[in-house]
């Protein structure tokens, strides 16, 4: 891995684990064994570096919104779905452990996480209407906003929510009760077999748990 | 121009998403135009116009199968990376087997993950082992 590339993966990584706001590009520096004099030849600071991050989050997260998801999906595959966008903001999940705060100091990221919140929208709303059109959900106009919003609430705030409530706890576990929270919401609405959906998203959520914490 | 290579033009325009066309016309577009201005300074149709012309449409053939390129390989990255990460969240997971509804499905796919698991090693300790990678692959016949 060249120096550049080695510089950003170790400060995602510190970023992660300690917070944005307590590393340093001194610490970052330390932490690779190289001179914050190197560190500074290839990022002039601090701001750069989590803007070219923020970057990359945004390119991935965008094309996993913007999957082609046109074929039928069946729950399991929704589930696989959203479990890959919580996973994509884990690996980033510095941005969203400490939000209001980093966005109110990085004015350049502020715009355009505002860009990709509204993207995140969008796409959940064109699910849920695609979802309705086809008489799976039974849902007015007024209800798809709020459904949309808490969806995109609990997505944006699941990874900070689920640590304040539950204290540290390995990804998987995190990432499967952030999907089984999510698909939960729209149980309320299916215009048909709401019973048999909820026990289904419960037997998925229960071996999702057990096959993942199998795993060292 | 052969039938093929007829053919294959015929195809990318078929895959061009709706982006692709839109850059196509509005490329188009600002051709048409300057092709207009330059008749309008010159005051008439002469070689010079017809040139210039088919200079344009040749550059304009050209960012279109640029375009077509960009477009093409942006989307099979993009498929790719996601159809991956879920393959791989399909892989540690595995929840079809619970669709199936009985608890025979379920063991079925147990066996068999646990199956690929032990190919998986016997692989490794015949690679290890420094045989030829074809008498690994015999196993395939499942």
């Amino acid at each position: 891995m060249k120096t550049r590339e080695k510089i950003l993966h170790t400060s995602l990584q510190l970023f992660n684990e300690e917070g944005e706001s307590h590393v340093t590009t001194v610490d970052i520096a330390n932490e690779m064994d190289i001179s914050p004099g190197n560190l500074y030849y290839h990022f002039k600071g601090k701001e750069i570096i989590i803007e070219i991050l923020f970057e990359k989050f945004e390119d991935e997260f965008s094309d996993i919104l913007h999957a082609p998801i046109n074929k039928e999906l069946k729950i399991e595959d929704s589930w696989y779905y959203l479990y890959v966008v919580f996973e994509e903001m884990y690996h980033y999940r510095f941005i969203y452990q400490n939000l209001s705060d980093l966005l109110q100091r990085y004015e350049i990221i502020n715009k355009r996480f505002r860009k990709l919140l509204n993207l995140k929208f969008q796409t959940a709303s064109s699910i849920i209407t695609t979802l309705r059109e086809a008489n799976i959900l039974a849902i007015d106009d007024d209800a798809v906003d709020v459904l949309v919003n808490n969806i995109i609430m609990t997505i944006t705030y699941w990874i900070a929510y689920s640590n304040l409530k539950d204290g540290k706890q390995p990804e998987q576990i995190l990432l499967h009760k952030g999907v089984f929270q999510v698909l939960s919401l729209i149980a309320p609405f299916l215009s048909q077999g709401k019973l048999e959906y909820r026990e289904l998203c419960k037997q998925f959520y229960v071996k999702a748990l057990a096959s993942d914490s199998l795993k060292p | 121009m052969s039938k093929k290579a007829a053919a294959k033009d015929i195809n990318l325009t078929d895959k061009a998403g709706d982006v692709a066309k839109s850059i196509w016309l509005a490329g188009l577009g600002a051709y048409g135009k300057a092709f207009d201005e330059a008749v309008n300074q010159y005051g008439k149709v002469s070689k010079e116009t017809s040139k210039m012309f088919d200079d344009l449409v040749e550059v304009g053939r050209k960012l279109d199968s640029e375009s077509h390129a960009k477009l093409s390989k942006a989307k099979t990255k993009t498929t790719a990376t996601i159809e991956d990460r879920i393959n791989k969240v399909r892989g540690s997971v595995n929840l079809s087997a619970l669709n199936m509804g009985g608890s025979d499905a379920a063991k079925i796919e147990e066996l068999n993950s646990k199956i690929d698991v032990l190919s998986e090693k016997l692989d490794a300790l015949l690679d290890s082992m420094a045989v030829k990678p074809k008498a690994a692959k015999t196993r395939s016949a499942s």
